[in-house]
């Protein structure tokens, strides 16, 4: 939970429309929205830490138009035309940019400090070695640079005799400037490049909706894409990190005709990987409402 | 406070609540360290694996357990952390990159070989190993100032930004001031990482912005476009964007002669169907009556439908359009060192196309699609009954589409498949070949009702 909690009054999660698509590029939205408010979407971009593989994805996370759409209705995320706000936040003067380039010394100064004490604590670790000192007692690398902090008291005196400078340059980051120097910073969302007046100014409203993606946000269910299964949505009792999906879903239209196929389709398919199909559509002259939305799931009874 | 509980502080160790009069910078640093566990994995380059995120089997729902809630909780936080990751590059392997969308815009098209044009990112220093298939030296006939610079397109630069290998900035001063011609200052970086009235760095986010567009729009990249890219680049492949204008009919028909098309089979078989078989009558019946001492010259007779024929050169080719139209050209990893100056022969040829807009191509798009690929037979080695599905698959042309639903890629090969080539009745007439299809293939350990099935199917 360490993410959700330490800013007291977060602003909505934001979703960037880029190109016709609906992203989300924070981390902290990103989880809050998978937390509080059922929707995951799909992780789309390379992850930085291993670039080689197709498993595991990064940020940005893209959610569907229509999910997109229930969030917003529900008041739980806003979307912003994030190209305009760019073009708008770019072109600004340079003294409208002081948050961002804070932010970028921020995050400097921070990989400094992480780095040096990594640096500190693998030395520490080589150093117990060689003498084999039982004190200090080193943890296995990875887990000790995480660690380090919370349990800062064994092994403590041996990392900082060790690297005295390297703490007070992190303590002083303006005064010695080179973790300024020595570090060039991405950050993945650009919360502090655009000025909020700018974010709210290019918020747009018009994202098309869909009853059946409201309906399943509405009931509490995660959703991913059905291109695996052949349908719209897969859909999940919960976080799809634990559970398997129940549903293969897909909506149509209230006077829609469903050619008989797609059901023997789709009922036999979802069948086959022990799931359930459901078709769902909304009556028009109900409203809008995701009560008003009639679902049927459909199983291969292979009598 | 992280170190405040700690008893031992040792002399060398400067105070840091010591440090009241220090800037706001390190004000918000120390809000950071109350959360130091966060920044550390900020910037750890963690293994991520199935075993980190997804812990153990899934369950069918919920049952209400703390258990399950520990699992799951674990399973997010593993997530969440991996998520986190802040993008730094040490200045050691620090490469910058410039944003001039509108250095190449006036080129004209056919005098743009290496698709200048649609670069919009060129490379301050380039280091690494990853320009073996990305990026393009800009030739000093186009720009004699930035002759030699390194520039991307907009998918390349946004993969490199999201790899972490670049760091993208927006520039301040013009492309002279930042980027002085390469031979008169070798090496020599006049604005470093913290200098930020040249420019300023770009978020992964306004990456995105600035890079990825709609279809048709210079300078950027489609989402779908992007996705199948970076699907590729994680995999190991080479990737380049197909020329705009193929040469490839031309070059296929120098490979092969003119008559290779027209079967050997079928002319011999018209020279004896001229000869022996009793006349057709165009009032039927289909198969005139008469004494036949082979299947062959039955199933002749019956073929009154005419049979697509591929050919090494089509006819009319039309032009292939968007998006069943080759957008990039694909080489597997390994084998030859590859050269984006003269590359091979693609290994694939792929279109690409989205689920929200796309449909299953009709008629006309596949066959201009296909046609727009080199003639590639399957391999004359693969003869005999036994192969017949091998070389159906293969078909005589082939390209991948690849379908792209939110970020997840797939591929799926068409091919241009040759029924009519494969005459199956002519081995009804050699009891040995009957007896070696039905046996030899995969239906091998079939008994006596298998080979009956067989029959009855060929």
């Amino acid at each position: 939970m360490t993410t959700v909690t330490a800013r007291p009054p977060r602003p909505l999660p934001r979703i960037s429309k880029i190109a016709g698509r609906y992203l989300v590029f924070d981390h902290e939205d990103a989880s809050v929205l998978r937390r509080e408010a059922n929707t995951n979407g799909s992780l789309v971009g390379t992850l930085p830490q291993q670039p080689t593989q197709n498993m595991f994805l990064g940020l940005p996370i893209e959610l569907r138009p229509e999910e997109a759409e229930a969030l917003v209705h529900k008041n739980l995320a806003r979307v912003v035309d994030d190209v305009a706000a760019h073009q708008a936040a770019l072109l600004r003067s340079p003294e409208s940019r002081t948050a961002y380039i804070q932010s970028l010394r921020r995050d400097k100064a921070a990989a400094h400090r992480v780095l040096a004490e990594r640096a500190a604590q693998k030395a520490a670790v080589a150093a117990g070695k060689a003498g084999g000192r039982k004190k200090s007692k080193p943890k296995a690398e990875p887990a000790a640079a995480s660690n380090a902090p919370l349990a800062p008291s064994d092994g403590d005196d041996t990392m900082f005799a060790s690297a005295p400078p390297a703490v007070s340059s992190a303590s002083s980051p303006r005064v010695a400037d080179s973790p300024m120097d020595n570090f060039g910073v991405t950050l993945t969302s650009s919360r502090d490049l655009i000025p909020p007046d700018v974010d709210r100014e290019f918020e747009v409203s018009d994202t098309p909706q869909g009853p059946l993606a409201r309906y399943l946000q509405d009931g509490g269910y995660h959703t991913t894409p059905g291109l695996r299964f052949g349908s719209e949505y897969s859909v999940y009792p919960g976080d799809p990190l634990r559970f398997h999906a129940h549903f293969m879903a897909n909506q149509y239209d209230w006077d829609e005709e469903i050619p008989i196929l797609d059901i023997i389709e789709g009922g036999r398919l979802a069948t086959a990987v022990k799931k359930a199909f459901v078709i769902a559509g909304s009556d028009p002259s109900k409203g809008e409402a995701p009560e008003n939305v009639t679902a049927y799931s459909i199983e291969w009874a292979g009598m | 406070m992280a170190f405040d509980d700690d008893d031992v502080p040792t002399a060398s160790r400067q105070p840091a609540a010591g440090s009241e009069d220090a800037p706001t910078l390190e004000e918000e640093m120390e809000d950071g360290v109350a959360d130091f566990t966060k920044l550390s994995s900020m910037f750890a380059k963690k293994g991520i694996s199935g075993k980190t995120i997804r812990k153990g089997e899934k369950d069918f729902e919920s049952h209400g357990t703390q258990a399950q809630d520990k699992v799951l909780e674990a399973s997010r936080q593993a997530m969440e952390e991996v998520l986190s990751y802040t993008r730094i590059h040490r200045r050691d392997a620090w490469v910058r990159a410039w944003y001039f969308p509108d250095r190449f815009a006036e080129l004209e098209g056919e005098d743009d070989d290496i698709q200048l044009r649609e670069r919009v990112v060129v490379v301050e220093h380039e280091k690494g190993n990853w320009m073996k298939d990305i990026g393009r030296s800009c030739p000093s006939s186009k720009d004699a100032h930035g002759a030699g610079r390194l520039w991307l397109l907009p998918e390349e630069a946004l993969y490199l930004v999201e790899r972490g290998t670049i760091d993208l900035w927006w520039p301040n001063k013009s492309f002279e001031e930042l980027l002085p011609k390469t031979s008169d200052s070798d090496g020599q970086q006049r604005f470093g990482p913290d200098d930020y009235e040249a420019g300023l760095p770009l978020t992964l986010e306004a990456a995105y912005t600035l890079l990825v567009g709609f279809e048709g729009e210079r300078g950027k990249t489609t989402f779908s476009k992007y996705h199948v890219f970076t699907h590729l680049k994680r995999g190991g492949f080479n990737i380049l964007r197909a020329p705009q204008n193929p040469e490839l009919p031309s070059e296929s028909r120098a490979a092969s002669p003119p008559w290779y098309g027209i079967s050997l089979w079928q002319s011999l078989f018209s020279f004896l169907s001229l000869r022996q078989e009793p006349k057709v009558n165009s009032q039927g019946p289909l198969v005139a009556p008469g004494l036949y001492r082979t299947y062959h010259s039955i199933y002749q007779q019956l073929a009154i439908i005419p049979r697509h024929k591929p050919s090494p050169a089509p006819a009319e080719s039309t032009e292939p359009q968007d998006p069943f139209k080759i957008f990039y050209h694909v080489w597997k990893s390994g084998g030859a060192p590859f050269s984006k100056r003269n590359p091979p022969a693609p290994d694939f040829r792929i279109a690409v196309t989205d689920t929200s807009d796309t449909f299953v191509p009709d008629l006309g798009q596949i066959e201009s699609l296909l046609e727009s690929t080199p003639y590639d037979p399957p391999n004359p080695a693969w003869q005999g009954p036994g192969r017949v599905y091998q070389r159906l698959k293969w078909g005589h042309r082939n390209v991948l589409v690849a379908i792209v639903d939110r970020g997840l890629v797939n591929f799926m090969r068409f091919g241009e498949g040759a029924f009519g080539e494969e005459k199956v009745y002519e081995r009804f007439d050699n009891p040995r070949g009957r007896y070696r299809g039905g046996k030899g293939g995969r239906g091998g350990g079939r008994g006596g009702r298998g080979r009956g099935r067989g029959k009855g199917r060929r």
